[in-house]
């Protein structure tokens, strides 16, 4: 008897998966309010790679493996005189499951030239020689990170964030 | 002698007693000009209609400065896109890029197309791309793959590539290597002393040949070049200290040189004849009582018709103005002072007279003129006139339609990139595809990339300007490097690009000038600023033209004191204006200083043609006389000078068309044109209209 309950639910159950990816509601962009996000940024901005000395903010969610985010990245350093004179951005590194970059992240926390680390992977043409980290306090920020991600609804990289709202 | 008691007589005796000091201070300020001349000729007219144009006030008010857009058609044949066209391509761009006042090269390759990539795996990017530092291959596949996103750069059988090449000053494109077979519109004209030394000099050197033919006499070759050289000189000085700031216009030489001619050939001539039956010095006074008051009726003409141009803001039409004043006026007070004193040593011994026999001819030929033919003729002309009428007012921007640099650059003045900004490009985005959809290719703007980085974020979303995220925006901007472009100044920038086969550009650039009801709205690139200027004056050289036939109506009356004479000479200086106008539409050819001065110089000639033949016509008109010899006489006394006077003016131009100055061959074209038109109203249709109109009419006596 349980055996068959178990067998219809199973059904049942697979086909609530189908129903609601049919009815399936457009990827939400940001979870949270701007005013929010600003604050959990807040908690995270410590650890991000900052570039340029400007007065306005600007935040990105990257991957170092993702190419979109080293194209990203590679446009930046291009109008460094545009962006970093009237912007300070900061770069936070946030693993893409598909790209498997914890290792390349947390080489890059746990440099002492982060910038530098950061550009030889994502800019670079040669394989940059990783290390295994096994730092607590470099596992603590990747994971501080990847939190404050989740909750604001990181979906994307590059994820750019502007005064709170999400692109 | 009553005719030898008067104050002309007394200053006839004047000049005489005088001669030789009259002479000589006309001669040392003469060589004080020569010493002192500063002036440089322009051949470049664009500077002049710039000034003064109500477009380019604005731009200067907000200290916007005007750009330069350059066209290029470059042909690629029959494989736009093959490997040697693209490397073409991207040396043209180096060259260019070289360039000193460059600012930046439209092309396929600097194309901005805004583009979404998703990788499926959690990446995913809206960026704005360019073919530019892609390979050769790359860049085939994309224009072969994509080419609708690049169409508006290729004609519609794609063998002719367009770009568009934007610069702070104008470059002369001779001196970059272009590896196409190429087009280029509007290329400017290097002033050039040399040049114009050598060219004044064969037309100085002409007219002394011509003078010597026409009167088997060095004489007036000698009398005729100091004459007009004089003239000349001290126009342009006089037009120098009246306006130093303004560049004079090599076509300005050209008017003085039409007016002192004829001045010249009505005394000369006069006195030439006149020694057939009387001293030289007696034919002197004689001529001078027999044409001062013709000529000084044309000067009031020229002064105050033509002088009137004075009166509006464009600076081209104010130089034409103030030099016709200055020749006039000169060669009026030469032609009764220097030239009388000159003429005082010379004596002509058995003179010829070249048209005593071609006289008679066309006298016996106009008297027998059929009534009909001229009929038909005045028919064809009023039918000539309504279409041309019909098709200014249908089409009224036809008359400045010239370059095929199909692109307008406007400038809204705005506090930068807002959404208040966003909002009104919007609005005229909205407005100007509604009214020229099918002509306009591409739009770039503030709204075009706003709109399309917005859309590309959010497919689904309708696109509306209040939801744009302007930080995201103008961080976008900046980071595309699209914000310098679209950006300038504190307003945005707008570049319209225009179908090739599409509407007049003018018909576009009148409907821009009337949507913007604040009047804010600047135009910046200086073809289109150019197109505005030359289209402002329209109205107002029409409503001159008119003035003028209405001022040579008024003195003709005022001198005759008849209705008929006036009527006479309304119609004879409208019949070449109604054909000019009529060839300028049909063979929509655009309005420019060199139609303007070739229609100045036939107004001054027709005008003086008609005055000296009514005046004539007036004083001698005899009901005894037959019309053969009727006009006979007046061809010899009137018709000759004037024949003689056209003639060497229309060889004058005939060789200025062949000089390798493109705007004194242009000039030279369209004055040969108007003057054949002028010579053939005045010695054909003008005697023919008095004997129907005057003559025929006259009753005699009982």
């Amino acid at each position: 008897m349980n055996k068959t309950t178990f067998g219809y639910s199973k059904y049942a159950i697979l086909l609530f998966f189908c129903m609601s990816s049919l009815f399936a509601i457009p990827q939400t962009k940001q979870l949270i309010s701007p005013e929010l996000t600003t604050k959990l940024i807040e908690t995270i901005k410590d650890d991000a790679i900052i570039l340029g000395s400007g007065g306005k903010e600007i935040h990105i969610f990257i991957d170092p493996l993702c190419k979109m985010s080293q194209r990203y990245l590679k446009l930046l350093y291009k109008r460094n005189n545009a962006i970093f004179s009237e912007y300070t951005v900061y770069l936070y590194l946030n693993e893409l499951k598909a790209k498997k970059s914890k290792k390349h992240i947390l080489n890059i926390i746990h440099s002492e030239s982060k910038e530098k680390m950061l550009c030889d992977i994502m800019l670079g043409n040669q394989s940059t020689i990783l290390q295994k980290i096994r730092n607590k306090e470099t596992e603590k920020i990747f994971q501080k990170i990847s939190t404050v991600a989740k909750r604001i609804g990181v979906y994307k990289r590059p994820y750019i964030i502007i005064n709170g709202k999400a692109k | 002698m009553r005719i030898f008691q008067n104050n002309f007589y007394r200053y006839y005796q004047f000049i005489l007693k005088f001669r030789i000091p009259i002479i000589t201070i006309f001669t040392l300020i003469f060589l004080y000009l020569v010493i002192t001349m500063t002036a440089f000729f322009t051949h470049n007219d664009d500077t002049l209609w710039l000034k003064g144009s109500n477009e380019y006030k604005k731009l200067q008010e907000k200290t916007h400065k005007q750009i330069y857009i350059q066209k290029l058609q470059l042909k690629v044949g029959d494989k736009p896109f093959s490997k040697e066209n693209i490397n073409n391509l991207q040396l043209l761009h180096s060259n260019f890029e070289k360039v000193k006042h460059i600012e930046k090269i439209k092309s396929p390759l600097t194309h901005n197309i805004i583009t979404s990539s998703d990788d499926n795996e959690g990446s995913s990017l809206v960026e704005l791309t360019m073919l530019y530092g892609k390979t050769v291959n790359e860049i085939s596949t994309t224009l072969k793959s994509s080419f609708k996103a690049f169409s508006q750069f290729y004609s519609s059988d794609k063998e002719t590539l367009y770009v568009y090449v934007f610069s702070t000053e104008p470059i002369d494109y001779t001196k970059v290597y272009i590896p196409f077979k190429h087009k280029i519109i509007g290329v400017v004209e290097k002033e050039n002393i040399f040049k114009d030394s050598i060219l004044f000099a064969i037309l100085l050197a002409t007219l002394f040949v011509l003078f010597s033919i026409t009167f088997r006499s060095i004489t007036p070759s000698i009398l005729g070049t100091i004459f007009i050289a004089f003239n000349s000189l001290f126009t342009i000085s006089l037009y120098q200290f009246i306006q130093p700031d303004v560049p004079v216009h090599v076509s300005i030489l050209l008017v003085a040189i039409a007016v002192s001619i004829m001045d010249f050939v009505y005394i000369y001539y006069g006195w030439h004849i006149m020694q057939q039956a009387h001293s030289h010095k007696r034919s002197i006074y004689y001529v001078m009582m027999k044409t001062i008051k013709p000529i000084f009726w044309t000067t009031v003409v020229s002064v105050v018709g033509i002088g009137s141009l004075i009166f509006h803001n464009s600076i081209i039409l104010q130089s034409i103005g103030y030099n016709v004043i200055l020749s006039s006026i000169t060669a009026f007070i030469l032609s009764f002072s220097l030239l009388i004193a000159l003429l005082s040593f010379f004596k002509i011994k058995n003179p010829y007279m070249i048209t005593k026999n071609s006289s008679r001819f066309f006298a016996v030929l106009e008297a027998k003129y059929e009534l009909i033919v001229l009929k038909g003729f005045f028919l064809i002309t009023i039918f000539v006139f309504i279409i041309s009428i019909v098709f200014v007012i249908l089409k009224p921007t036809s008359m400045v339609t010239k370059s095929n640099n199909k692109v307008i650059s406007l400038h809204f003045p705005s506090d930068g990139l807002t959404l208040e900004a966003l909002k009104k490009a919007e609005h005229f985005h909205h407005d100007i595809m509604l009214k020229f959809e099918d002509d306009i290719d591409d739009i770039v703007s503030i709204y075009k990339y706003a709109k399309g980085f917005t859309k590309a974020y959010d497919p689904a979303v309708e696109f509306k300007v209040e939801n744009i995220n302007m930080d995201f925006i103008l961080f976008d901007f900046k980071l595309y490097g699209i914000y310098d472009d679209v950006v300038k100044d504190s307003g945005h920038q707008m570049s319209i690009y225009l179908e090739e086969d599409g509407i007049d550009k003018n018909v576009i650039l009148q409907w821009i000038r009337t949507w913007d009801k604040e009047n804010t709205t600047l135009l910046d690139d200086v073809n289109s600023l150019l197109n505005s200027a030359k289209n402002d004056t329209i109205n107002h050289m029409i409503v001159v033209v008119i003035f003028i036939l209405f001022l040579i109506s008024c003195v003709i009356y005022y001198i005759t004191q008849n209705k008929v004479y006036a009527f006479i000479a309304l119609i004879i200086n409208s019949i070449p204006l109604v054909w000019f106008f009529s060839i300028l539409i049909i063979l929509q050819l655009s309005l420019s200083i060199e139609i303007l001065v070739a229609m100045i110089i036939m107004i001054a000639l027709s005008s003086d043609a008609s005055i000296h033949f009514l005046y004539y016509y007036h004083r001698n008109l005899r009901y005894k006389t037959s019309d053969e010899q009727f006009l006979e006489h007046s061809f010899i006394e009137v018709g000759t000078p004037i024949g003689i006077g056209s003639t060497i003016l229309l060889i004058t131009f005939v060789l200025l068309v062949f000089a390798n100055i493109p705007t004194i061959s242009s000039i030279g074209m369209y004055s040969v044109l108007l003057i054949t038109g002028s010579l053939i109203a005045d010695l054909l249709i003008l005697p023919v209209l008095f004997i129907e109109l005057v003559k025929s009419k006259t009753i005699r006596p009982n």
